[in-house]
């Protein structure tokens, strides 16, 4: 039972490498990539500006470093140089994409997802930062793959008042997408 | 996938009755940082005793409660003895108030933004407690981590916080800076190995594991679908057990039937009943000075109509319960004790006129507090436990006690008796599972402290189950602690999360209580011997204050709810 295929979405880290200790959800989905991340069949999926990388587990390990030590990350690429898009998120991308095993535009996720896991699998959302509809219309297209999202509180719901102006608005939405139903 | 059964809960709501997602509750895992004092900055003072508060600074984390506890602090003690707040977060969003007030740094109050993970751990370890005032929760790791480190936690009563924590924190209000401020003294006075018996009933809570949690979650997504594991039926019965409770409950039901011979009808009202109206049931001897309030309350919440058994009274409540237009009385002059104090009556009048209806049975000095009761009638309540499949509705019976002698102020025909006993204990309450008949068996409050001190397992119970959708074949075994079959008796959620209750006002302690205390004396109808009555006319005679200085005043239903004495469940 253990050799079905796992994708774990890091969007949502990678775009914490270099802004400090991680709180709240950033420490599920580290624990999560700790935990997954060095098994055999786990792949990572991670939404870029110019489109989706694929990764082995092992690229995982990289993360994790850069996430405690910002200061070794590699230099951008030419197109984010060129964009002055030089954070340490632009830069993660970088070394990312030379450990991808498969990358391609946005559109394409479906099929580079299906080709990848050939007999399905599972995909593990715990940081809603690639929750949109796109992003899991793709996904519930690959056969035999199963979307699991991890909800770790109602309380954009249930206490607008208290969300984040940014926040208040996105995560109701996306939530609305992923369950089968109007809420 | 939910962090909690609290938020699963808050996934149903929002997703609606009918449809709902395949959903698994796995607990977060914790893994502690290694402490690495040397990672603090230098410039800390440790040798003063301090208290951790961890999470970004946004309103919903309620930092303000904090400071206003701090300036309590800071005015009851001098300033080298006021302990420190280390603020460990970065400032977040729509908080100008808190920023300003942290801005004009205020005593004994610092700020930690960007503390390694290394760092909290080693402040937390140290620390004389945890402070999460927070407003809502969906799981709370920090208050964890803490417990896994032997720090006490102080927390709001979040369902959350109640599921991961149990009994292994203290539970304060999120808008009483005072009692913040008195339990943060009292653990800062603290010796370091005494603080577990400050914060009351401190104890380890179950630390769950990553392996744990990745046990659940790994099953779900491979089979695409997960089954928790049932464990809310508590030991399974075997053909005898389940064949000698039915012998109880069969021979209950025959017993009813036949002390139900020696009842009267005085005002049979019973044809106006309609299909859908809530019943109550009590019965009663010589109240007349209560009833006008006791009936005006419960009108007031839409009962529909009133079953009353009159044990011999003598002093006009017959007549006074024969005239009201939405009263039916019975009378009987027999014994109330071998009518197992009552209940025989009760159980042959729910049977014949119960079934079908929500019913409520309480005494004459219980009055039923449910959620959100101030604003929507009983009939609300009753719908929402029908649309939860709900069959029985608990509520702990809550002692109210007047500062002073009890019978120091009179209490008047049909004024609210919670004008003059409008105290409560708050937290000394035990709670155990009764394996047998699946009820919670609660105990404490003012009575166990006062009057059963030396015997605390003799004090009277607490928990009760007034509110049931009678069907044919149901009875209360034992007043209304327990009911058979005994499925009625699990109000309580036993996967951990948490399920709609109530609170019973008990205006017992009033100036009516010294007359009564010495008829029942002489009857000895009651309880084991009267032994509760004779422990009140010890307690009369030596002139009792029932008050003690950790009483709380009663407001409202939300501040029980706040305490954790009841809960609104889901029901929003």
């Amino acid at each position: 039972m253990n050799d079905r295929p796992r994708l774990l979405d890091v969007t949502r880290l990678v775009s914490r490498i270099g802004r400090g200790p991680l709180t709240g959800v950033d420490r599920v989905e580290a624990a999560y990539l700790a935990w997954l991340g060095p098994r055999p069949d786990t792949r990572l999926l991670c939404r870029t500006p110019y489109g989706f990388l694929l990764l082995p587990g092992a690229a995982g390990g990289a993360l994790r470093h850069w996430l405690t030590a910002p200061e070794t990350l590699p230099s951008p690429d030419l197109l984010d140089r060129l964009r002055r898009r030089t954070g340490p998120q632009a830069r993660a991308e970088a070394g990312l994409r030379r450990l991808a095993e498969a990358r391609g535009p946005h559109r394409s996720l479906g099929r580079m997802v299906a080709q990848a896991l050939p007999t399905g699998g599972s995909y593990l959302n715990l940081g809603h930062s690639n929750l949109t509809g796109a992003t899991l219309g793709a996904l519930a297209g690959v056969p035999g793959l199963t979307v699991a999202v991890m909800i770790h509180d109602t309380i954009p719901l249930d206490h607008p008042e208290f969300a984040a102006r940014a926040s208040l608005s996105a995560l109701p939405r996306s939530w609305r997408r992923y369950l089968p139903m109007p809420i | 996938m939910c962090n909690s059964a609290a938020t699963r809960a808050d996934v149903f709501r929002h997703a609606g009755a009918g449809r709902r997602p395949a959903c698994a509750v796995a607990h977060l895992g914790i893994d502690l940082p290694q402490p690495d004092p040397a990672a603090l900055p230098p410039w800390l003072d440790l040798t003063r005793p301090w208290f951790v508060c961890l999470g970004t600074i946004e309103p919903r984390k309620n930092h303000a409660l904090l400071l206003d506890a701090w300036d309590h602090i800071a005015r009851r003690w001098p300033e080298a003895q006021v302990p420190q707040l280390m603020i460990v977060g970065r400032r977040g969003w729509r908080n100008a108030e808190t920023f300003a007030r942290l801005d004009a740094r205020p005593q004994g109050v610092v700020e930690l933004p960007d503390l390694p993970d290394g760092a909290v751990a080693a402040l937390l370890a140290g620390a004389r407690g945890l402070l999460m005032p927070s407003h809502a929760e969906g799981f709370g790791l920090p208050m964890l981590e803490a417990a896994a480190l032997g720090v006490p936690v102080l927390a709001t009563p979040t369902p959350a916080a109640h599921e991961v924590m149990g009994q292994a924190a203290r539970f304060l209000p999120p808008d009483d800076p005072g009692a913040w401020a008195e339990a943060i003294m009292a653990l800062a006075g603290a010796e370091r190995g005494a603080m577990a018996s400050v914060v009351g009933y401190f104890q380890g809570p179950a630390i769950p594991s990553w392996t744990d949690h990745f046990n659940i979650v790994l099953r779900l997504v491979w089979h695409g679908r997960y089954r928790q594991p049932r464990v809310v039926k508590g030991q399974p019965l075997g053909l005898w057990e389940q064949y000698r409770l039915r012998l109880r409950r069969k021979r209950l039901l025959i017993r009813a039937l036949r002390k139900a011979l020696a009842l009267k009808p005085v005002a049979n009202r019973t044809g106006q009943i309609r299909r859908r109206d809530v019943l109550l049931f009590a019965t009663l001897r010589n109240e007349r000075i209560r009833l006008p309030y006791f009936l005006q309350y419960y009108r007031d919440l839409g009962i529909g109509h009133f079953l009353f058994v009159d044990n011999g009274s003598d002093d006009g409540s017959r007549d006074y319960l024969a005239a009201q237009p939405d009263v039916s009385v019975w009378t009987t002059t027999a014994s109330y004790k071998r009518a197992r104090f009552g209940m025989d009556w009760i159980n042959w009048l729910l049977r014949r006129y119960g079934r079908g209806h929500w019913t409520l049975t309480v005494d004459l000095d219980e009055f039923l507090v449910y959620p959100f009761y101030d604003t929507r009638p009983i009939r609300a309540l009753t719908d929402w436990l029908d649309s939860c499949e709900a069959r029985s509705f608990p509520a702990m019976l809550l002692d109210m006690y007047p500062k002073g002698p009890v019978d120091a102020v009179p209490y008047q025909e049909g004024q609210n008796p919670f004008e003059i006993a409008r105290w409560f204990d708050s937290g000394n309450y035990t709670i155990t599972k009764n394996d047998d008949l699946q009820n919670l068996w609660i105990q404490g409050g003012p009575r166990a402290r006062l009057m059963f001190a030396d015997a605390p397992r003799n004090a009277p119970a607490l928990n009760k189950i007034p509110l049931v959708k009678w069907r044919r074949g149901y009875v209360y075994a034992s007043s209304t602690h327990m009911l058979l079959p005994r499925g009625l008796n699990r109000v309580y959620d036993a996967q951990g999360g948490e399920k709609i209750s109530g609170c019973l006002l008990h205006a017992k302690f009033l100036s009516t209580m010294t007359s009564k205390v010495q008829e029942e004396l002489v009857r000895r109808e009651h309880y084991i011997g009267s032994r509760e009555y004779i422990a009140y006319s010890e307690a009369l005679e030596t002139g009792p204050d029932m008050w003690c200085k950790h009483s709380v005043d009663y407001r409202n239903w939300r501040q029980l709810e706040d305490l954790g004495l009841m809960s609104k469940g889901n029901w929003a």
